[in-house]
């Protein structure tokens, strides 16, 4: 179960594998606060907890617009989606995902910034069923 | 409908310039890719030339799908990439344009010298990080938008700004569509979009975003540079950002809707960041409405902080307005679609063109080039890396009609973000540009390393195949002193 960042001249990729598609919600919301900050720098609060429910014609689409309601609950709220309470997930159409995302609210004073993310693109988004579980990688316009 | 076409490309040279990709499988038109040889080798380790050929796929294409000197892998289309669309049998695609809509460059000339504020550049750079927010923060506290103010600022662009006391009425000559774009309609335009807008008007954002101060190092058309209002070592400003969180959320919410539309209309897609919708159905009327919205915002946001940059230069040197007299030269949009007559082949024609990191290029005689510029053609600015040069260009006169008077963005990055943190690990690019004399502000050390010069192609290199392609005139090249990033 992995999140890595992957090379992308213009912008940035996170490549997600996990055995389960809970997991794999799981590791999209960690690949993400790794690109918009450092998360070496401090120790993890998911204090606060925000409700979300989406429906998407498939695996594909519900993890793009999954990682799409992070990055607006980054931007209009300064969310800092740690982790992920997941209480029903499906990748298979259509999918669907009822969880509850924890985290914090950014504090320059504890958290080091490090980019703005303008979206989760659908470019070249593949969900793959592998040997040991799923495996997509998900293109973030910076 | 998706394909997972995917063929080894064909490249052929047409000059020393430009080369075909010639049109094969479900390709509707050819490729064409303006670079040299230099170029071209970088080109061919990235997918970018597949996104010209997948490009080239979309219904209804006028000519050939292009991409500019600067072209780099993007998602969906290239950044560099232009192409434009029947408005009967063609199609508009949010991924054209891009999430930053109207993201684009504004250049503004001052009657100060360089040699005289060099060494007082490091005060101006810290107060104008304070007064230009960038990075996570939000926008000033002096400037919230209601929704009134909203609806008024997303359908009247940089005009709404002028009539809130941001810059002179002067200031809209000088940009591309007069600072609005018509046809805005701000009901299209979600709550969550508004959301994300309503404190972010006047910030830079961050990433490649910055503002720049600099001087003019060279001039290559001394009539042309003197009827723009620039001088030799001459302080310029150069602000670089777009439609922040407001055009993004605009773009993310009709991509959703394109997604289901490509489909309804079976238009067949070599990748889903490609979606679109017929022009003239109600989902593509509907985009290009609340595009509009995203591009008056981002043109609300360069006067914002065109205003705010006039203020610095008097706070930090004690200047009066009539000291300075910073003027806007020009302002270019480079994520947009726009509905514009071209000839082609002879015969006038009305096409929607994108431009996903590419900047309209007007030639000179053209009705849409400000009355000033008229007989020089339109201004056409090009940043380059923040050590190195930016470009200012004109339209050419003789530029090649298939092209849609485009021309190129920027220098285009060479490294991605991950390997430029790699390169500089061992080296402190701030205190080694300050160094150069050139002193810069950032909310992160990581973003001044993400962003170190040699992340980026020479610009040079750049800006001369689009000079020899005659894709625009080159006139004068732009030294920085002073850099403020996210």
């Amino acid at each position: 179960m992995t999140y890595r960042l992957v090379d992308h001249t213009g912008d940035t990729a996170v490549e997600l594998s996990a055995p389960t598609a809970g997991e794999l919600v799981r590791e999209a919301a960690r690949g993400f606060c790794s690109i918009v900050v450092d998360t070496t720098a401090a120790a993890p609060r998911p204090v606060e907890g925000v409700d979300l429910e989406l429906e998407a014609e498939d695996g594909e689409s519900l993890l793009v617009d999954f990682l799409n309601e992070l990055i607006f609950l980054f931007d209009s709220r300064r969310l800092l989606p740690w982790d992920v309470e997941i209480s029903e997930v499906s990748l298979d159409r259509p999918a669907r995902l009822r969880a509850t995302v924890r985290g914090e609210t950014f504090d320059a004073s504890r958290h080091v910034f490090q980019t703005e993310v303008k979206a989760a693109t659908f470019h070249d988004v593949h969900l793959e069923r592998t040997a040991a579980g799923l495996r997509t990688v998900v293109v973030f316009d910076l | 409908m998706k394909s997972s076409w995917n063929e080894n490309l064909k490249l052929q040279r047409i000059d020393d310039s430009s080369w075909r990709i010639p049109r094969e499988g479900p390709m509707r038109a050819d490729g064409i890719v303006f670079a040299d040889d230099t170029l071209m080798e970088t080109l061919a380790e990235d997918k970018c030339l597949q996104q010209v050929a997948n490009v080239a796929c979309l219904p209804g294409i006028v000519g050939p799908s292009m991409g500019m000197p600067d072209i780099h892998w993007g998602y969906g289309f290239p950044i560099g990439g232009v192409a434009g669309f029947d408005l009967e049998e063609g199609v508009v695609s949010p991924g054209g344009v891009g999430y930053d809509i109207n993201c684009g460059v504004r250049l503004l000339s001052t009657d100060l010298d360089a040699d005289e504020y060099r060494d007082r550049m490091r005060p101006f750079v810290d107060r104008l990080f304070t007064n230009v927010p960038s990075g996570v923060g939000r926008g000033r506290k002096d400037l919230r938008l209601n929704e009134g103010d909203a609806r008024k600022m997303a359908t009247r662009g940089a005009r709404w700004a002028v009539e809130r006391g941001f810059g002179s009425p002067e200031d809209i000559d000088h940009i591309e569509e007069g600072g609005v774009l018509d046809g805005a309609d701000f009901d299209l335009v979600s709550e969550r979009a508004f959301e994300r807008g309503r404190t972010q008007l006047g910030t830079i954002g961050s990433g490649n975003h910055f503002v720049e101060i600099g001087y003019v190092d060279e001039i290559y058309a001394p009539e042309v540079a003197a009827r723009i209002g620039l001088r030799l070592g001459g302080l310029t400003i150069i602000i670089h950002t777009g439609s922040r969180g407001f055009g993004y959320q605009i773009c993310e919410d009709h991509l959703r809707l394109m997604q289901k539309a490509a489909r309804r209309h079976d238009i067949f897609l070599p990748d889903r960041q490609l979606c679109c919708a017929p022009i003239k159905s109600n989902e593509g009327k509907r985009y290009l409405a609340a595009m509009a919205c995203g591009a008056n915002f981002a043109f609300a946001n360069r006067q914002v902080i065109t205003h705010w940059v006039r203020e610095t230069l008097e706070e930090a040197w004690g200047l009066a307005p009539r000291d300075h007299r910073a003027k806007v030269v020009y302002d270019v949009c480079h994520n947009i679609a726009k509905i514009e007559t071209h000839t082609i082949d002879g015969k006038k024609r009305r096409v929607c063109v994108h431009r996903k990191g590419a900047t309209r290029a007007f030639p000179p005689g053209h009705p849409e080039v400000p009355d000033a510029y008229r007989d020089v053609g339109q201004p056409v600015l090009v940043p380059g890396d923040m050590g190195r040069y930016s470009f200012v260009l004109v339209g050419h006169a003789d530029a090649p009609d298939y092209t849609f008077a485009s021309c190129c963005h920027g220098a285009g990055r060479r490294l991605s973000r991950k390997k430029a943190l790699q390169a500089t690990r061992d080296r402190h690019i701030a205190r080694e540009l300050a160094e150069s004399g050139i002193h810069v502000a950032a909310a992160s050390r990581r973003t001044i390393d993400e962003e170190f010069p040699e992340a980026y192609k020479d610009v040079t290199e750049v800006v001369d195949v689009v000079d020899r392609a005659r894709l625009a005139r080159k006139v004068a090249r732009l030294r920085p002193l002073g850099v403020i990033k996210g």
